[in-house]
């Protein structure tokens, strides 16, 4: 016999059922739950929170203050028609959170440099959104207060009040950039009462908060926030694919034949390494076409260690430095060639840089951009192609030692250029080149150089830095960097004439 | 003024604390009748009415039994139920569903009906709280589909399927309960 006990109840007997049933004194937390408020001021509070505190560590100064600014826009868009107050809120967070997300995505791409080095002053930006997030709070608390005043109850929106305050006097101690014990101890004290006054909100709405009526969406929070994510990876990837290199003008190189024989005969006579020639653009060999002297020092870095490595791995870099000696109208002077070679072909194709220190004891005579001329190459396909440097930009520094040893000050003239290679070319190589006069030198001196070519090994990085950007350390790298290193010193007394790294 | 405050003052028959109830939870009052209540003419009388149960009732709040907030969103809810089962009476009769069991039940629909709402209990503490709690909007508090939407956040059309689902799960929880 059929046993009634197992058939579920019917689609409207269930209802009935449920009508019925449901514990005469619904649970506390169902009791709390069920408010039109509760769930959009928790996510304003939340927001109103991770947007006032930055941390500066495992890139949660840009995670937290994204999410705050979701919550926040999300909070005051159930609220936006209450009155103009909260609708303005709503408008603010909506406009703060579309310029986050532009950084946010800038700061995926190689050209942010370029975006953040534009004419506009850093700090005058920095004051706009200040100005924007305390209009918010001004709003909020204009908007808290006309809730109060709809509901009947009394106007009790001190939290609201005291956020704006609390905010108001963390400007000054940023324009301040005070770095004492005191500005630290002022944050915290700050940071918080603001946590405290944002805690101290969700009472100011308890009574007020069942006047409120949310506004119905089209799209839901969930779908709102899927469709935010889906841009920023979209961004990010638009970033990553069409700005993770930079841009280079290749061609195809001039063929071996058309250059000039009798400067490179003499050249490979003096010990001028054969595959530099071959590199060396027609004006670059023509400067050296008198040359009287060539030294030349080689060192082969691992390309997974940096270090020099003996015996030589398959994939390595290998700097060479060549020095000419030219003849001069008074003192003779020094072509100096830089040139490196990736033997087993890039680990990574992103950004590469060289850094190259001069060191003079003079005043004068600093490196220019114009004093530096350079290529880089690769082949494809049996083919060669080069094309000049991304950018070559120097960088003036003054350093100082001590004057017991005679020497009061010394500038130095960095000069870096930029470039990449693209995917799937082979034997990736270049060089930089310049004059070092050596006229105002005694016999017994020694001028020598630094080179620094830093690599991008990875593209995981936010936010993305170009090799150009970077900070080396010698003999090292650092996450997506790596740094390879090359001295050459000369000594100028013909008698001891020799390199030495 | 604090909720223990306004209860305390309401005991001892002191009328601030009777002032003090009106004003700071009139709106939680209206909020609950609202949904049952569509007729703000209807809503003012119910509030009367409850705030009038309140007073004469306040002695036989526990809070043992149940928040400050429940008591008065149930006696709400029930004031708000009787002031429209009056006036539907007064309108006309209902008319009667063939699947809403009768007032009258025999000896074996009211076992059956007991162990039914039995088995909906137990099935109910299986639910999430988000879960538990759109239930209770939907059949306790009476909200309609759209205001639980804007209130949640998302949209009528995904607050019906997930009533839908979890009512098809309730029925098959219950109809398992006695499988053998």
């Amino acid at each position: 016999m059929h046993d009634p006990r197992c058939t579920p109840p019917e689609e409207a007997a269930l209802e009935h059922l449920l009508q019925a049933s449901l514990p005469e004194l619904p649970p506390a937390e169902i009791a709390q739950g069920v408010t039109p408020w509760r769930r959009a001021m928790d996510r304003i509070l939340w927001g109103l929170a991770l947007t006032s505190i930055t941390l500066q560590f495992w890139n949660l100064q840009y995670l937290l203050p994204t999410i705050g600014l979701v919550l926040l826009m999300l909070g005051f868009r159930a609220l936006r028609r209450e009155n103009g107050w909260l609708a303005g809120c709503f408008v603010l967070a909506a406009f703060r959170l579309a310029c986050t997300c532009f950084l946010l995505v800038i700061n995926a791409a190689l050209y942010r440099e370029v975006f953040y080095a534009l004419p506009w002053n850093p700090l005058s930006v920095r004051l706009f959104f200040y100005a924007v997030q305390l209009l918010q709070l001004f709003c909020f608390w204009q908007g808290l207060r006309g809730l109060q005043r709809r509901a009947g109850q009394p106007i009790r929106a001190g939290g609201a009040a005291a956020l704006l305050f609390w905010y108001a006097l963390l400007f000054p101690l940023f324009l301040l950039q005070y770095q004492g014990w005191f500005g630290i101890i002022a944050l915290l004290v700050l940071y918080y009462l603001i946590l405290r006054s944002i805690y101290g909100l969700s009472f100011n709405m308890e009574k007020a908060g069942y006047c409120v009526r949310p506004a119905s969406v089209k799209l839901s929070d969930r779908m709102l926030c899927l469709l935010l994510c889906v841009l920023l990876a979209a961004g990010f990837a638009g970033a990553h694919l069409f700005s993770s290199r930079y841009a280079m003008d290749w061609a195809p190189a001039p063929s071996a034949a058309s250059a000039d024989q009798a400067a490179c005969a003499r050249l490979a006579a003096l010990g001028f390494p054969q595959r530099v020639l071959a590199d060396l653009t027609p004006e670059d060999l023509a400067a050296c076409a008198d040359a009287e002297q060539v030294w030349v020092h080689t060192s082969d870095c691992s390309a997974e260690t940096n270090e020099l490595a003996v015996p030589v791995p398959p994939k390595h870099l290998q700097i060479t430095t060549v020095a000419v000696r030219l003849p001069g109208a008074e003192e003779p002077h020094y072509k100096i060639f830089h040139h490196f070679f990736w033997a087993g072909d890039l680990p990574f194709y992103g950004t590469e840089s060289l850094q190259l220190q001069a060191m003079q004891l003079l005043d004068e005579d600093r490196l220019q951009e114009n004093d530096v001329a350079g290529q880089v190459l690769y082949d494809s396909s049996g083919a060669t192609y080069c094309a000049p440097y991304h950018a070559i930009i120097a960088v003036d520094t003054l350093e100082e030692y001590d004057p017991f040893f005679g020497v009061s000050e010394i500038h130095s003239s960095k000069i870096r250029a930029a470039f990449s290679y693209p995917a799937r070319s082979e034997n990736q190589r270049g060089y930089l080149t310049y004059t070092m006069d050596a006229s105002q030198c005694n016999e017994n001196s020694i001028l020598y150089d630094w080179l620094q070519y830093i690599h991008q090994n990875g593209w995981v990085q936010y936010p993305v830095r170009s090799a150009l950007s970077y900070q080396a350390f010698p003999y090292g790298s650092d996450g997506p960097f790596s740094c390879f290193e090359d001295t050459i010193q000369l000594f100028t007394n013909t008698a001891a004439s020799d390199t030495a790294s | 003024m604090q909720e223990q405050e306004i209860i305390r003052l309401m005991k001892q028959r002191d009328e601030h604390g009777a002032e003090a109830f009106l004003q700071y939870y009139t709106p939680l009052l209206r909020y609950i009748i609202a949904p049952i209540l569509p007729n703000e003419k209807d809503q003012e009388d119910c509030l009367s009415e409850i705030s009038l149960r309140v007073w004469n009732n306040i002695g036989s709040y526990d809070p043992s039994r149940g928040s400050w907030t429940a008591w008065l969103t149930a006696l709400g809810r029930n004031a708000a139920l009787n002031h429209a089962r009056q006036a539907r009476h007064t309108a006309g009769e209902e008319a009667l569903s063939d699947q809403i069991p009768a007032r009258e039940l025999t000896p074996e629909a009211a076992a059956l009906l007991k162990e039914q709402q039995e088995a909906l209990q137990r099935a109910l503490q299986r639910l999430s709280p988000g879960e538990k709690q759109l239930l209770y909007r939907k059949y306790y508090y009476l909200q309609s589909t759209a205001q639980i939407a804007a209130e949640l956040g998302t949209t009528e059309r995904a607050v019906e399927g997930k009533l839908y689902r979890l009512k098809k799960r309730l029925r098959k929880w219950m109809g398992g309960e006695h499988h053998a």
